[in-house]
């Protein structure tokens, strides 16, 4: 039983440290550590033609400038 | 401009590599739907430091692009160390930073203002739809902040012809390198020690003695620019007024724009450019351009009013070299005592051209 015991308890915690390797590991091939994050609020409105020229008002234009 | 043109994003952005990251990932924001409450502590320009979200994946691109003079607007910041004193801009109660944060400032460029968004300056928004643009597109980027010189005579816009390249359908890019835009890693004071391209890059070594064009047999290489005989009228502007606005901002209102064209005596020749003619564009500085703000310039009588301009408005035939005596003879388009105005510095006079190249028979 004892023996048992110990065997789940270190394969559990190579299993997890794979886990959390692997995870890491992934971090590295994406370059940087910006994590996704859920934005479907702002996707509802910035993705629908109709919301945006609804809720926009244009403000006075300016011109090209500058060399 | 519609809100759609500024504000829509597409929805194939969703699937892209950046557009996976949510947009709050860059912008911050809440996802909440309520519209104040969604907005609240966001960050409109992401990219507006090179230590931000896009130095996470782009860190060699960010890593150069902190010293690059599109970032840093170092050559603007050395036109007050030049005409006031060195370090005039670390002084917090300058007016002439007050002038510098508020108005010159504006023309700074993060990764965005030419990969995501049209500048400040051009009414800012999305230029496609939030897609990251490899190539920036030119009419909206470029001219955005370039518009009214180079990139407007470019593309026929200002003065009275396109350039040549821009009817070949060349953009900027194609001749400019991408170091011109990323930077090297060196501290860029000026533009002109940056890479810039030349015409030769392309079209070799043209001003030589077996060359089937006559014009360009007879001038050897080092005596003016190309420009001098394959630009045109440019957009040159007189006596700018910088004014405090009511919201702190920094209005620079020149008095005259006029298009025309000089060539000019090149004040110092250089290794890369080592030209004794040169075309020309005048910069709208006064000794008291700044003098609501604060004092008079005090070096302003050491630097030319009249500046070397490499003309972006390219054509094979221009008036000026029609025929030889477009040019030798012409007074008019070369820069006499009489075009140096009451106001412009005294060291415009050095660029005046007192004997022009005498009719040819
Ligand atoms: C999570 C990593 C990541 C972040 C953060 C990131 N990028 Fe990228 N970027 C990429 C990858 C990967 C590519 C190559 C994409 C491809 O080939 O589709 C790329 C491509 C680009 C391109 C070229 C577009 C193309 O279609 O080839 C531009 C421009 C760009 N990124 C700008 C930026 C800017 C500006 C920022 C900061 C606002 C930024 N990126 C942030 C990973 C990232
Ligand atoms: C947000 C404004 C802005 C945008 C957008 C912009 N520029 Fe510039 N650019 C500047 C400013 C300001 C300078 C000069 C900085 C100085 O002298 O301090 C400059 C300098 C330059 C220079 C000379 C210096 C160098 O580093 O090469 C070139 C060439 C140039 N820009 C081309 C372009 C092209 C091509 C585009 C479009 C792809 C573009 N610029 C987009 C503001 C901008
Ligand atoms: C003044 C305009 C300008 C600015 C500012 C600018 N870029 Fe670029 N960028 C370009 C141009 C032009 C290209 C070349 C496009 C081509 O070859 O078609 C380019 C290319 C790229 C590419 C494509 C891969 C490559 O290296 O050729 C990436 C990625 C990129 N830029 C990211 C950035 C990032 C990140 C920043 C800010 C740190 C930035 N850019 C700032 C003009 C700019
Ligand atoms: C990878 C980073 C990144 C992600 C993800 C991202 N943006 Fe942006 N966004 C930018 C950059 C960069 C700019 C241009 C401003 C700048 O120069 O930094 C910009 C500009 C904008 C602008 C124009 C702002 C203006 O006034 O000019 C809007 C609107 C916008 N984003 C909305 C969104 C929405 C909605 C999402 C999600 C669907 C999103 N963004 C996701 C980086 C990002
Ligand atoms: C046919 C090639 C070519 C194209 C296309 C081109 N340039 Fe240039 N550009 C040059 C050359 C050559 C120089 C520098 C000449 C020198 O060093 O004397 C230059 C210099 C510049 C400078 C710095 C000098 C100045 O006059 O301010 C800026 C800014 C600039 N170009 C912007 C642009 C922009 C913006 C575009 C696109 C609208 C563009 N260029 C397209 C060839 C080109
Ligand atoms: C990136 C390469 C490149 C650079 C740099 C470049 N050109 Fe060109 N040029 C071309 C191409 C391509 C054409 C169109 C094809 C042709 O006619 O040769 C062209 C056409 C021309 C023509 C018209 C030729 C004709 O037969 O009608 C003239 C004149 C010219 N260029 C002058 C210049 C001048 C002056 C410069 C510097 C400001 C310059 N070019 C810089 C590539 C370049
Ligand atoms: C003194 C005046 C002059 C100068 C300086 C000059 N050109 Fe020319 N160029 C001409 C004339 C004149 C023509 C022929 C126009 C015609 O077809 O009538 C010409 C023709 C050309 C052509 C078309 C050539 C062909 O074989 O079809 C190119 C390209 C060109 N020039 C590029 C340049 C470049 C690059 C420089 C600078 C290195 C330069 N030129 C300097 C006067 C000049
Ligand atoms: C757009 C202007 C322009 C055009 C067109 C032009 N030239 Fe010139 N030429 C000059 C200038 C400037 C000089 C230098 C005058 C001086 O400093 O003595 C010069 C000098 C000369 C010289 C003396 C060369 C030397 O080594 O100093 C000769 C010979 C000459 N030109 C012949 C011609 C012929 C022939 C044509 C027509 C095929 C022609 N030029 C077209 C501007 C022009």
């Amino acid at each position: 039983m004892q023996k048992l015991d110990k065997a789940k308890a270190l394969y559990l915690t190579f299993a997890s440290l794979l886990v959390v390797g692997v995870i890491v590991w992934n971090l590295g091939v994406r370059g940087g550590h910006v994590e996704p994050v859920a934005s479907d609020a702002c996707v509802a409105c910035h993705l629908d033609a109709q919301i945006i020229t609804g809720l926009y008002i244009p403000p006075e234009t300016a011109g090209g400038g500058g060399g | 401009m519609e809100g759609i043109e500024k504000f829509l994003v597409r929805a194939d952005f969703l699937e892209t590599e950046h557009g996976r990251l949510g947009c709050i990932a860059c912008h911050g924001g809440e996802n909440i739907t309520d519209r104040e409450q969604a907005h609240a502590g966001m960050t409109v320009m992401p990219s507006s430091s090179t230590e931000g979200v896009c130095a996470e994946c782009h860190g060699e691109i960010t890593e150069t692009y902190a010293t690059a003079i599109h970032y840093t607007v170092q050559g603007m910041a050395n036109f007050f160390d030049n005409f006031v004193h060195p370090g005039v801009l670390e002084e917090e109660d300058s007016g002439f930073k007050v002038a510098f944060d508020n108005n010159c400032y504006k023309c700074h460029a993060t990764c965005g203002s030419c990969h995501v968004s049209r500048p400040v300056a051009y009414g800012g928004g999305l230029h496609s739809q939030h897609q990251f643009t490899s190539t920036p597109p030119m009419g909206e980027t470029c001219f955005g902040c370039h518009g009214a010189r180079n990139a407007g005579e470019y593309m026929g816009v200002i003065g009275y012809t396109r350039d040549i390249h821009f009817q070949q359908g060349m953009h900027c890019k194609d001749c400019h390198p991408v170091s011109n835009f990323h930077g090297t890693g060196e501290v860029e004071q000026t533009m002109w020690e940056v890479d810039l391209p030349g015409c030769t890059d392309c079209h070799g070594e043209m001003l030589t003695a077996n060359s089937p064009i006559e014009a360009h047999r007879e001038h050897p290489a080092d005596l003016m620019n190309c420009q001098v005989c394959h630009a045109s009228a440019n957009n040159n502007c007189f006596e700018c007024h910088a004014t405090l606005q009511p919201d702190g901002s920094v209005a620079g209102v020149a008095e005259a724009m006029r298009v025309m064209f000089k060539i000019g005596l090149n004040p110092e020749p250089t290794p890369e450019r080592p030209y004794r003619y040169i075309t020309l564009r005048h910069i709208p500085t006064l000794i008291d351009t700044f003098s609501t703000l604060a004092g008079e310039l005090p070096n302003f009588h050491e630097f030319s009013n009249w500046k070397y301009s490499p003309t972006h408005n390219i054509q094979r035939v221009t008036m000026q070299n029609e025929s030889c005596n477009s040019c030798h003879g012409n007074e008019f388009i070369f820069l006499r005592e009489q075009d140096i105005r009451e106001n412009d510095s005294e060291a415009s006079k050095d660029l005046v051209v007192r004997q022009i190249p005498a009719p040819l028979p």
